[in-house]
């Protein structure tokens, strides 16, 4: 069963005739060879026996008339003795005594070997005829020379003639027997031929039966999806699928069970379809109920304008009741004076493709039923329901928002006025601040100026008054050495001791006043390029070192640490004035602000040649600052030292230099007790322009 | 195909050689008995003798069957019919008729036959045996014509000039090659060679030497 089911059903279609024809060769072989040995019976009997024997009856008679020819020649030798017409006759008969003769052997040598009392038939017929032919020939021979001793060897002739049919009836008897023994056979293998229809009988049966097999096996899937496939059409959804044991089927079984599915589906379907339906109905009453209570005012129109819905919000907008506009032109409530609307409108309703159209930008007009014109929007819906066009004009009514729309336009005028008047007070105020701005700066510009003058003062009066001290010392000293001169008891001892102090006091001197020098040299290019806007070219390095020996004085009580990182030899074209007051800045609030209450602060600045800028990064370890104060840190007057007397311009003036003066950005970042981090970027070269 | 012309007189010419036993015409002009031993006595003819008479009642015997029907045992004359007595007398006869009237006798042919061969050796000198002169009656139809068509032929073949061709041989022999039956025994049948054509002449009889004789 399992081989059946590995074949296709082409193949087992096949099956059956396939079998039909195995057995019809069977069949045919089998009546073949039936047939072929009768053939072949018939084929020998033909062949040998029955020829055989009408051939020996052919040479008896032959050789009878041969004999009679011969005695008829003796005959007429006796009457007439011409040897030449005895001659003619004889040799006549010698010609057909050597063809009778031939004939004999050739048929005897067909013949099989007959054996009869242990003695060879053929040979003995061979043996006589020949005698006999001998004995025929002599007589002729004799005829033309002495018919009696012809006639002698004609009664010899006679008697071997005799023994030669003897022997020739003996030879056909015994094939005639032959004969009616193989007509025996044939009649007995002619009832064997009944096992040719016996067997005919027996594979027509085992064709019919592997026929019925075969079409009821193939045919029994088949009747299965069949019996499932009628069912199924007739609703008898609910059944389960039959198993399927069968390669070749599995599509039709699959088919079966996608049909099954598709008929639940429909089932489905149809339901959900019923209830749809139902629900439509229920939202088409809705509908109708939601058009009553609807705010909007909805109008619909069939295919000639004509009023089939005029809702509860449209009878109030227009006063109609609904009896008194259905199947009335829409354009007794709607005015259609205006053309382009008009033809807009029209051109809706006869273009197909235009679904949905609007007059929501353009008022039109409406008349209410005592005439009274109004002005509304309107959204207007085609759609087509049962083949005949409905066109919906949603409405609304707008007077009122057009009167609104109208004063508003009017108030708006007088608000441009205010704010115009607004505008150029505050550009006064605005004006005045900027003013206030550039005099705080210039007061702070001051206030630096005095503190760094303060501090110069402080720096230069060590050394001068140490020179000054040492310089009056000397004069005492001096003064000492002239007396005892004068008195004369100045001796080589006391000049010694003189010198001695004349150079250690000059020694003082010149190390004190060479560093006052130095200061004021210091003091004096900070003050210049405070005060100068100018741009040269510096050593960056050099030039923080000095700024931070002009601020020492600062730090002179302190223990606070200043670190400078910066390349050798980073010369910039710049404004070092500008640069000068941002790094005083930075220093001055780490020290007001950030290290008010620490001890050892430490500043840290790093310099650094990055893309053809100049990154700074200033850090400190200071209080810090809180987010809010962060945010703040570059509004001009922020100070927490107001009391202090900060003008809380300081971050600002440094925001405004950075950006404008030195062409670069500031970032600071800190937090409370963080310290705070400023990032400063400028370009090397301030003249070239901007990345 | 231009050599067909050839081909086809090649086979004309070789079928008239081959057959012309069969076409050659025996022209009968049997001459009277003075004259035709007068033109047998200028030579040029051929000379048919039958046997001498021979034993009567008396058959050939022991036949044995060889290829075309039976023949004699030719080494035993005694199973033969032979020549009888006065047979014997007969060709001595002739022999003596034909040394008076000088016919020219030339080559000497004779069947195997004895009654054949004796007649010959007694009337002859030197005799050739030609065992195609055998005796043609015993022997099938087939073999039978072909030894007649070969005595005919061998008789037309014989170129005698100045001398007679002689053959000894058998009735039937003759009678199947030439149509001709010679009788009796010992009688003499004259043919002459004429072209393609071989002209019968005329017999002389064993009686007829004698009155040739007497009439000389």
């Amino acid at each position: 069963m399992s081989f059946l089911n590995t074949l296709s059903i082409r193949e087992r279609f096949l099956i059956s005739p396939l079998i039909g024809i195995v057995l019809t060769l069977v069949l045919y072989f089998a009546a073949n060879a039936t047939i072929q040995s009768k053939v072949d019976l018939l084929t020998e009997l033909n062949q040998s026996n029955l020829p055989l024997i009408s051939e020996f009856s052919k040479s008896s008679i032959a050789m009878l008339k041969i004999h009679s020819e011969l005695t008829y020649l003796l005959l007429v030798s006796l009457q007439d003795p011409d040897e030449e017409t005895l001659y003619l006759g004889g040799r006549k008969i010698i010609d057909q005594l050597y063809e009778v003769e031939k004939n004999l052997y050739l048929h005897l040598g067909k013949s099989e070997q007959v054996m009869i009392n242990q003695l060879d038939v053929n040979l003995q017929i061979k043996e006589a005829f020949s005698h006999y032919k001998k004995v025929v020939i002599s007589s002729i021979e004799l005829v033309s020379v002495d018919p009696r001793e012809a006639r002698a060897e004609l009664i010899r002739a006679n008697a071997l003639l005799i023994q030669s049919y003897e022997l020739l009836i003996v030879i056909s008897n015994y094939y005639i027997d032959s004969v009616s023994k193989r007509t025996l056979m044939i009649e007995e293998s002619l009832a064997g031929g009944s096992i040719v229809g016996v067997l005919t009988i027996m594979l027509m049966l085992v064709m019919i039966i592997t026929s019925l097999y075969f079409a009821r096996r193939m045919s029994s899937s088949i009747e299965i999806i069949n019996n499932v496939m009628v069912r199924l059409a007739n609703g008898e959804i609910a059944i389960d699928l039959p198993a399927n044991s069968d390669k070749y089927l599995a599509n039709s079984y699959a088919a079966v069970a996608i049909f099954k599915d598709t008929l639940q589906k429909n089932q489905r379907q149809q339901y959900e379809l019923r209830n749809a339906v139902a629900e439509l109905s229920n939202s088409k009453q809705k509908y109708f109920d939601l058009l009553d209570i609807s705010a909007s005012a909805i109008i619909v129109i069939d295919e000639n304008m004509s009023i089939t819905l005029f809702n509860k919000a449209a009878q109030n907008i227009f006063g109609y009741q609904f009896y008194e506009v259905v199947n009335i032109s829409l354009f007794k409530v709607l005015d259609s004076s205006n053309t382009s609307q008009y033809l807009a409108f029209k051109k809706f309703v006869d273009d197909d493709s235009q679904k949905l159209m609007a007059f929501d930008t353009e008022a039109v007009t409406g008349i209410r039923k005592g005439g009274e014109e109004f002005f509304l929007h309107a959204f207007i819906a085609k759609q087509q329901s049962s083949g005949k066009m409905l066109i919906t004009i949603s409405i609304t009514d707008i007077t009122e928002h057009l009167l609104a729309k109208e004063k508003l336009l009017r108030n708006q005028d007088q608000l441009e006025e205010l704010v115009k008047e607004r505008t150029s007070e505050l550009q006064q105020s605005l004006d005045e601040l900027r003013r206030t701005q550039r005099r705080l700066i210039e007061s702070e510009k001051m206030a630096a100026l005095g503190g760094l003058v303060a501090g110069v003062a402080h720096e230069i009066n060590t050394p001068v008054g140490i020179a000054i001290t040492s310089s009056s010392q000397l004069q005492d000293l001096t003064e000492v050495i002239e007396q005892k001169y004068h008195n004369g008891s100045l001796s080589k001892k006391d000049l010694q001791k003189f010198i001695l102090q004349i150079q250690s006091s000059n020694n003082i001197n010149m190390l004190n006043l060479t560093r006052a020098a130095e200061l004021i040299n210091s003091f004096k290019e900070i003050s210049v390029d405070q005060c100068t806007a100018e741009v040269r070219e510096f050593d960056i390095k050099n030039y923080t070192e000095d700024i931070l020996t002009s601020l020492r004085t600062k730090f002179q009580n302190t223990q606070h640490t200043i670190s400078l990182e910066c390349p050798d030899a980073l010369v910039i074209y710049n404004i070092p004035g500008v640069y000068s007051q941002i790094m005083t800045n930075f220093i001055m609030n780490s020290l007001v602000h950030g290290f008010e209450h620490i001890e050892q602060g430490i500043i840290q600045i790093n310099i650094q040649q990055c893309d053809g800028h100049i990154c700074l990064n200033y850090t400190d370890n200071g209080c810090g600052m809180s987010q809010q104060q962060l945010d703040q840190i570059y509004d001009p007057f922020f100070t927490s030292k107001r009391s202090s007397g900060s003008t809380g311009l300081g971050m600002h003036i440094v925001y405004n230099l950075v950006s404008q003066k030195l062409r670069g950005s500031i970032k600071c970042d800190s937090e409370v007790d963080g310290g705070v981090e400023f990032n400063i970027e400028f370009p090397i070269n301030v003249e070239e322009p901007p990345l | 195909m231009q050599n067909l012309p050839t081909y086809s007189k090649l086979l004309v010419i070789g079928c008239s050689l081959l057959s012309w036993p069969l076409v050659a015409e025996v022209i009968t002009d049997i001459q009277p008995l003075p004259a035709l031993v007068k033109q047998i006595q200028q030579g040029g003819h051929v000379l048919y003798f039958r046997h001498a008479p021979t034993e009567p009642k008396t058959t050939d015997q022991n036949r044995q069957v060889v290829e075309g029907g039976f023949s004699v045992n030719y080494n035993d004359c005694s199973t033969q019919r032979n020549l009888s007595a006065s047979g014997r007398e007969v060709a001595a006869d002739i022999k003596k008729q034909l040394q008076r009237l000088r016919i020219p006798i030339g080559s000497v042919a004779s069947s195997p036959y004895c009654r054949a061969f004796d007649t010959a050796k007694i009337m002859f000198q030197q005799v050739i045996i030609d065992y195609d002169l055998a005796y043609s009656l015993s022997k099938d139809s087939a073999e039978s014509k072909r030894l007649g068509d070969y005595l005919a032929a061998a008789i037309h073949s014989a170129e005698p000039l100045s001398s007679n061709s002689v053959f000894v041989g058998h009735s039937t022999n003759l009678r199947e090659g030439l149509g001709v039956w010679p009788k009796p025994e010992g009688v003499l049948v004259v043919f002459k060679k004429q072209g393609s054509d071989i002209i019968y002449k005329g017999m002389i009889v064993p009686d007829d030497w004698q009155t040739i004789a007497d009439n000389p």
